[in-house]
């Protein structure tokens, strides 16, 4: 890859991160969190942000982000409250870089009826904290009159008790490199920053500084002295200020002992001269730094900000991370699970070589089985990510549509850490997208619905996410009005989705949303009301081995729930055989098996067969037949039954001839090298190198949707 | 392509600073700087609102740059919120221009 694009696209990376951060920190603040890290996370964010795009050239993104981080800084002097209303403008203004950033990263233009009305409302707020709001950086530049703090002499001629607390005197050497210019970053600011600090003397060095022929305008040729006197120690303010640009400047800063008395000089005219203190460079990224700088001896001094950061005790330490390319952990978990295979193929060998369990080669074989599931368990951890990114973007949406539809919503969400392959977390984005979008629109009633049937006016949506069973369940809730069954009914009907006289259960009336085209909306809008919606989502949860169910109760709202595979990798699974094949059904899908006996075995209908189980009817499948492996048995009791549950709660016994035993298999897709088939959700290699296939038990049970009328009318007569 | 406005009398030239003397104005300052080699020049600041590092290193090379080849250099007007930025920056204004 173009080194520069690399860059770009590490930068881009960046700034996903680095919106995830900020609408994190904005949304901590909406719900009143109002601790200063909050803010100065936040604030941290958009600087990062404006400093790469400033590298890169992208100047919307640069003057937006400007007016921003100004904002912000307004809040962080505490210049503006942090009310609701601020943290909602603010969240308006994230959304808005957000698509700044994409727009950037896509080369398009970002609409500008988007950007001037965010724009405008952070100005409004800098105006209104008594800034001027063009690109705030006037507040940056204008208002710069010095003004030196006057140093109390009690300090030195007063009691002794007084005299304790001597001025702390600092010397301040900081040498700019060209990199922390191209990030956006200002000496001056950092200047005018310590001056807030106390009395502050600053000399230039402008001796560097080559004639017009040779001069860099971009470059970076000054270094400053500055001197600072404080009443406190001030050397954590000290780094603080330099915190943004420690890695592209050289930076000592060293404390005096022995601060003469008096107060600082306030004349910049004729500065003093001050003798070259030693430098003691920051740790850098740079290989070189872009500028020589003069030979010093390097001393030690534990507090400097060359050493680590204290840390608030209330924000962990982050941990250390790399950036890795998807491809080799991908690689990595492909040889990975060949490495399962073989160590399959390895067992299953010396299983047949009529070694007894008992065996020295058997119990390390079982150790390396062990070992390999570890590493397999590691390795998948890689790709593991939390829905976190996924869930704050979903506020996003939510803020938009409630917008749109002029509705009170707060989006509640619980399980943000709960982790799923990388790939599931990406293709999740749409689907979410779409069911947050609906739950708004129609789930959630008009502030005046509401009122008038007693709930609060804000609506609430819950977004949720929990490990259950080895899969991973995705729930959106809301408190609005359920689903209208009658009206969805009417509708299927007048798409000829269903014969007007069809006995339909409250389960099937709302599994008809799934139906493509279905749609309660009567206009089109920039909503919903395109024909284009749930069933997009079933597919997509389908797509990725998941499921979709829905909960509803008339007057009290909704639930969707996801159940997804926690992986798209590995499963862990039964071995059968059906016929002369050899299967694997998800253990997951199993409750329990047993052997049918020919008096729990009953013939319904048109040679529908159940199985009675603990007072319930469940339809009997033989799966050999369904699967035209081979003809349907007569006789049932010569196989072994598998209570299986959809996850929806359908429940079906699969008939297959031989439990083998479980295992665990590594997946591989049978519709990317090959297509889709009924009753097959994919593939695997066994230990013996044979291929075999992984039954789909949900897209088996839900084929059996005719029978249960059958099963209900069975129940009836018992 | 700077906004600098700039006339030209008989005696020397008057370059007239814009308002925004940020980070991206640098290289076009310079540029600006370039095209008037050799005259007397008038550094008119009354316009500025802000200026930074970048474009004071500009304003010192300029300053040099015309002392080696002889010719004056002169800052007129200056701003409050320029000398104010000098002042935050440590340097003297005869550094720019006398």
């Amino acid at each position: 890859m173009d080194p520069m694009a690399a860059i770009r696209q590490t930068f881009f990376q960046e700034c996903d991160e680095q919106l995830a951060e900020l609408e994190s920190g904005l949304i901590r603040i909406d719900e009143g969190d109002r601790d200063p890290e909050t803010v100065n996370a936040v604030f941290r964010a958009v600087h990062s942000i404006k400093g790469g795009a400033s590298a890169f050239g992208f100047d919307d993104l640069v003057e937006f982000v400007h007016v921003f981080e100004t904002t912000l800084d307004l809040l962080r002097s505490n210049r503006i409250e942090a009310t609701q209303q601020v943290a909602a403008c603010f969240l308006r203004a994230s959304d808005v870089l957000a698509d700044l950033v994409s727009g950037a990263r896509e080369g398009s233009d970002v609409n500008p009826d988007k950007v001037a009305p965010a724009k405008a409302e952070l100005q409004s707020l800098c105006e209104g904290a008594g800034s001027e709001g063009d690109a705030a950086s006037e507040a940056d530049f204008v208002d710069l009159a010095f003004e030196p703090v006057a140093i109390s002499l009690d300090s030195i001629f007063g009691d002794f008790e007084e005299s304790e607390q001597k001025p702390h005197r600092y010397v301040i050497n900081f040498k700019p490199r060209p990199a922390l210019y191209a990030k956006g970053n200002e000496a001056l600011l950092l200047l005018r920053e310590l001056g807030e600090l106390g009395a502050l003397r600053v000399t230039c060095n402008t001796d560097d500084t080559p004639f017009l022929d040779e001069l860099d305008p971009e470059g970076a040729y000054f270094s400053w002295t500055a001197e600072l006197e404080t009443k406190e120690d001030a050397r954590a303010d000290i780094q603080a200020v330099f915190e943004f640009v420690e890695f592209d400047c050289d930076l000592s800063i060293k404390e005096e002992d022995d601060p003469p008395p008096g107060s600082v000089i306030e004349s910049m005219e004729e500065p003093a001269v001050y003798e070259e203190e030693p430098k003691l460079p920051i740790a850098s990224n740079d290989e070189q730094p872009a500028l020589a700088v003069p030979e010093a001896t390097p001393q030690p001094q534990p507090q400097a900000s060359a050493g680590p950061r204290k840390t608030e005790p209330s924000s962990p330490a982050p941990q250390p991370t790399i950036r890795v390319d998807l491809e080799r952990v991908d690689r990595l978990i492909n040889l990975v699970g060949e490495l399962v295979i073989n160590q399959a193929v390895l067992s299953q060998r010396v299983s047949e070589a009529g070694l007894s369990r008992a065996s020295s080669v058997m119990i390390a074989l079982d150790e390396l089985e062990q070992l390999t599931r570890d590493i397999q368990d590691s390795v998948m951890a890689i790709r593991a990510q939390p829905v976190k990114p996924i869930f704050q973007r979903m506020s996003r949406v939510v803020r938009e549509v409630a917008a749109i539809t002029k509705k009170s919503v707060r989006l509640i969400t619980d399980g943000e850490s709960t982790e799923v392959d990388k790939t599931v977390v990406e293709r999740l984005t749409d689907p979410l997208t779409h069911m947050i979008r609906n739950a708004v629109d129609h789930g959630i009633e008009s502030a005046e619905q509401r009122i008038a049937v007693g709930k609060p006016e804000e609506g609430t949506l819950k977004l949720s996410a929990m490990h259950r069973s080895g899969r991973v369940v995705i729930e959106v809730s809301d408190d609005g009005a359920g689903i209208n069954r009658q009206r969805v009914r009417q509708i299927a009907v007048s798409k000829n989705l269903i014969s007007p006289d069809a006995l339909l259960t409250d389960e099937e009336i709302d599994n008809l949303i799934f139906a493509p085209g279905f749609s309660t909306t009567e206009t089109a809008s920039a909503i919903s009301g395109r024909g284009v919606g749930m069933d997009v989502v079933k597919r997509a949860v389908q797509a990725l081995g998941g499921r979709i169910s829905i909960a509803s109760r008339p007057g009290l709202g909704s639930t969707f729930s996801l159940s997804l595979p926690l992986t798209l990798a590995v499963l862990d699974g039964m071995v059968v055989t059906i016929g002369d094949q050899t299967f694997v059904v998800p253990l997951t899908a199993i409750v329990e098996t047993m052997q049918p006996k020919k008096e729990s075995v009953h013939l319904i209908g048109s040679g529908t067969r159940l199985i009675r189980s603990r007072d319930a009817f469940i339809p009997l499948v033989d799966v050999g037949a369904v699967l035209h492996n081979r003809p349907s048995l007569a006789d049932p009791t010569a196989q072994v039954a598998l209570l299986a549950e959809s996850e929806s709660g359908g429940r079906c016994a699969l008939l297959v001839d031989e439990i083998q035993g479980q295992r665990q298999v590594v997946i591989k897709s049978l519709e990317a090298n090959y297509g889709r088939v009924f009753g097959i959700a994919a593939g695997t290699i066994l230990g013996d190198g044979r291929v075999a296939l992984i039954i789909d038990v949900d897209g088996i049970i839900n084929s059996l949707r005719a029978d249960s009328d059958a099963v209900e009318s069975l129940h009836a007569a018992e | 392509m700077s906004d600098i406005s700039n006339e030209t009398n008989g005696l020397f030239t008057t370059l007239s600073l814009p308002r925004t003397l940020d980070l991206r104005a640098a290289a076009p300052l310079a540029a600006d700087f370039g095209r008037f080699r050799g005259r007397p020049l008038v550094i008119d600041a009354s316009e500025v609102d802000k200026i930074g590092a970048q474009c004071a290193q500009v304003l010192v090379s300029a300053q040099q740059t015309w002392a080696r080849d002889g010719v004056a250099l002169t800052l007129s007007n200056p701003s409050s919120a320029f000398t104010g930025a000098l002042e935050i920056l440590g340097i003297p204004t005869r550094k720019i221009g006398e």
